[in-house]
């Protein structure tokens, strides 16, 4: 029984279940495993991640990730995105990677290079309808439509 | 970069960015009103909204320190596609402070070990009152667990001492006294300052932050030394000043209110135009904000200037970055970076 003088967040006023405040119980300290509460009041383990794990993950993020993303002032006119494309460099699976080329037409774009804005926005259009499966794609595709339908508009 | 010994062979662990007296934020609260006959003005962390074209954005605006988005340690340092998608920064990008979601230890030094290169300082979330969140154990069910809570101060404290500023941001009790134990124990534990969101846990954002209730656990952990910034209901330059009066804070967060006017803290009744202009600068310069989140923003900020209503309307109707830069460009006189003016108008430029 909680005292009434005693705020500890365990109280259930008016019997609502999600007030109650969970505090996770630690199954191991090394690996951060941990057991919560579901919202059926069950529990749930939250795994640990070995060592080994984190190694693995940090191996990638300092020498593959390089780190967070860095964008710098200026960073899209020191890189090529044509030329980047053919080395590789983009997963166009990934929507995260194809928001950022995306993200190169948008400038050009906003800048009013409409011609530069035209030529890759209908490069992308080729390299992104073959990986529009079951429609998922179909904003995206639209939006390079619409872009080059607009760019036409300005270079004519 | 200076590094830290190797974890393995391959490895090398940069060390924490090196603090300097411009961009550590400790010295930085301790320090403003000397400097700069004011308190020190915060950005305070919005889930999704404070990313860095946002926190550029405040910087040109007289914003001090400025916090990301809380990023949840768990899947920070498991998961290679959350780090791409929950931080980008830049070396402009300071002072900075990476706010964190977690619910243990060995969690919350692997996600140190990873952004403290990158960042001036990690504040721990625990003021998220967020269900999802607190049945983790993450955001304001941290100051109900006050022994987890310290423990993960100490244990970063214990582990980079004065080389890595850590905060926490948390949420008032029921009962005051409650806060006040919570507090005193966390800077015996080390903390190098504290941020009072002066609401509890079921407050509604509608209702008024309690300044009594802050100003209350100041005079109470006074002898402790630690700076404390006041949260809650700071929309206007003016109530930089009322606020910390009033409770002898530092200084003040701002969370909502630069979402509408992130041009409050420079004196701005409401978001000048120029800041809108900017703000797509940001946006197009650094690439890679979801579109719905630039909406998001420009709807706040419009709003805050009373955009006429059917106009707000049809721009919250549009679908992508170019439809969007067409209204625009149909609607106002949207200037770009480097044109003249750029920037520079308070009013909205309509065209008709």
């Amino acid at each position: 029984m909680v005292e009434k003088s005693c705020s500890t967040g365990f109280r259930k006023p008016h019997g609502e279940k999600d007030q109650s405040v969970t505090k996770p119980i630690s199954l191991d300290g090394r690996t951060g495993e941990v057991i919560v509460r579901k919202s059926t009041g069950k529990t749930k383990i939250r795994k640990g991640q070995t060592e080994e794990e984190y190694v693995q993950q940090l191996r990638h993020y300092l020498q593959v990730e390089k780190g967070p993303v860095r964008t710098e002032v200026g960073w899209m006119n020191e890189v090529d995105p044509l030329a980047e494309i053919r080395d590789g460099k983009y997963e166009i699976s990934n929507k995260h990677q194809r928001q950022v080329l995306s993200g190169f037409c948008h400038r050009l774009f906003y800048q009013r290079k409409y011609e530069e804005c035209l030529n890759l926005s209908n490069y992308l259009l080729g390299l992104f309808e073959p990986f529009n499966v079951k429609n998922k794609m179909k904003r995206e595709l639209e939006e390079l439509k619409y872009m080059i339908e607009q760019c036409h508009g300005q270079v004519l | 970069m200076p590094t830290m010994p190797t974890l393995s062979d391959d490895i090398v662990i940069p060390k924490p960015k090196l603090i300097t007296r411009e961009t550590d934020p400790l010295h930085i609260i301790k320090t403003r009103q000397k400097t700069h006959g004011r308190p020190v003005t915060i950005a305070g962390p919005m889930v999704r909204y404070s990313k860095l074209p946002f926190r550029q954005l405040c910087r040109e605006y007289d914003v001090d320190i400025v916090y990301s988005p809380m990023i949840l340690a768990r899947e920070y340092v498991r998961n290679e596609h959350a780090r791409i998608s929950d931080f980008s920064t830049n070396s402009e990008d300071t002072p900075l402070i990476v706010q964190v979601g977690v619910n243990n230890v060995a969690d919350l030094l692997k996600f140190v070990e990873m952004v403290a290169p990158y960042c001036d300082g990690v504040g721990i979330n625990c003021g998220c009152p967020i269900k999802e969140q607190i049945r983790e154990g993450i955001g304001c069910a941290l100051i109900y667990n006050p022994g987890l809570l310290c423990d993960m101060v100490r244990a970063v404290k214990g582990k980079y001492g004065d080389k890595l500023r850590i905060e926490t941001k948390i949420r008032i009790h029921e009962e005051l006294n409650e806060t006040v134990n919570l507090c005193r124990e966390l800077c015996e534990a080390g903390v190098d300052w504290i941020t009072i969101h002066g609401r509890t846990r079921r407050t509604r954002s509608s209702q008024p932050a309690n300044l009594d209730a802050i100003k209350y656990i100041i005079e109470n952990i006074r002898d402790k030394n630690v700076p404390v910034i006041a949260n809650g209901d700071c929309f206007k330059l003016s109530d930089l000043e009322r606020i910390t009066t009033y409770t002898g804070a530092s200084g003040v967060m701002a969370v909502r209110g630069l979402l509408s006017n992130p041009a409050l803290f420079a004196g701005y009744e409401t978001c000048p135009w120029g800041c809108i202009e900017k703000f797509w600068y940001w946006v197009l310069e650094f690439g890679g904000l979801p579109f719905q989140l630039t909406l998001h923003h420009l709807y706040c900020m419009l709003e805050s200037m009373d955009l006429r209503k059917p106009l707000l309307k049809e721009m919250m109707n549009l679908k992508n970055y170019i439809s969007l830069i067409d209204w625009f460009d149909k609607t106002f006189y949207f200037k770009r970076f480097g044109e003249d003016e750029f920037g520079k108008a308070v009013e909205i430029p309509y065209k008709n």
